[in-house]
């Protein structure tokens, strides 16, 4: 198979995997996560290339990946359906002084993360958190409530 | 209408917090998530048992009619990853230039269609072979066989360089004796 389309195959095979796995390993939010994502192209590596070790394949592969994503940062942007489906969207976690259990389950967060990330913005307690958010990169913002 | 002014009327919270948080989508792509983590445990599993090739259910075997000559191969190969496949031969026919006698070496004869060169990528042939000859539609391998041996297995090691179904044959001597084909499904 030419190795554009297996460039091109492997982008979305990893798109796909980075986004089934879940948003909070694709934040890098502990080292793992990061040796996993390193993990991921490494393998993919071999299957695009083979034993083409030339620069002409290197320059073939690159460029395919390059214009892959170009090609899906723009339909994200066109459509929000695409949008939804790369990125997904921010996921409220914790509002009205509640914690949402099933959302926290789904993005395998604990209260400890929500917290870490209110500790990061000088939330000391959580009552004084309104709502906690995880966003579409996978990490956690927080909104304080107001007069706080 | 352009996606920044979607997002602004989404899914406001509380009437504040304009965060374009969508709970019916998120719940569609929970349960399609989770379809995908049972796909991805079944495509594990099926490597495991060597439904992709590399495994303990990996291998098939076809045998001729008389069960002279057999050919074991995998019928899930994967592209640019070498395969084998093993002619087995029972009571090997001699070749005419070499005839079969007391303490003499014989030679036995395997004729391997084209399709093993191209598309199969032929690597290699073991044990080498004494002499190889192209001919219509293939190639015909000459091996030397030890005085009192009968039988033989010779194998030969491939790289798939295409992508699909590909149908090979193999047969014993020459033209004439009963051939054996076998398909592999190269996967990329």
């Amino acid at each position: 198979m030419n190795i554009v389309l297996r460039a091109a195959a492997g982008y979305f095979i990893l798109l796909l995997a980075v986004r089934l796995i879940g948003r909070r390993t694709a934040s890098m939010m502990a080292p793992f996560d990061l040796v996993l994502l390193f993990l991921f192209g490494g393998i993919t590596i071999g299957a695009v290339v083979g034993e083409d070790h030339s620069m002409v394949g290197a320059i073939s592969a690159v460029f395919t990946i390059g214009l892959m994503h170009i090609l899906v940062s723009s339909a994200k942007r066109r459509f929000q359906s695409v949008s939804r489906i790369v990125d997904g969207t921010p996921i409220i976690v914790f509002e009205h002084g509640q914690w949402n259990d099933e959302r926290m389950r789904a993005l395998r967060l604990t209260e400890q993360d929500v917290m870490a990330a209110a500790r990061q913005r000088g939330i000391e307690r959580l009552d004084q958190v309104r709502y906690a958010v995880a966003e579409r990169d996978g990490k956690i913002a927080i909104i304080e409530n107001k007069g706080n | 209408m352009s996606m920044d002014d979607a997002t602004r009327r989404l899914d406001t919270i509380d009437e504040e917090l304009e965060v374009g948080f969508d709970q019916k989508f998120e719940k569609k792509w929970r349960r399609l998530e989770i379809g995908s983590q049972g796909v991805m445990v079944l495509i594990v599993l099926a490597a495991l048992a060597g439904l992709f090739g590399r495994g303990p259910f990996s291998h098939r075997t076809h045998r001729t009619s008389d069960g002279r000559l057999a050919v074991d191969f995998e019928p899930l190969a994967r592209w640019g990853t070498t395969t084998q496949v093993t002619v087995h031969l029972s009571s090997p026919i001699t070749s005419s230039a070499a005839p079969r006698g007391e303490g003499a070496t014989v030679q036995a004869r395997v004729f391997v269609s084209n399709e093993i060169v191209e598309p199969l990528g032929l690597q290699q042939v073991i044990p080498q072979p004494n002499a190889t000859e192209a001919i219509g539609g293939g190639a015909v391998y000459d091996f030397a066989i030890p005085p009192g041996q009968d039988s033989a297995l010779v194998r030969f090691v491939l790289k798939p360089s295409t992508v699909g179904l590909v149908t090979a044959e193999v047969r014993e001597g020459d033209a004439g004796s009963e051939s054996l084909s076998w398909t592999q499904m190269v996967l990329p």
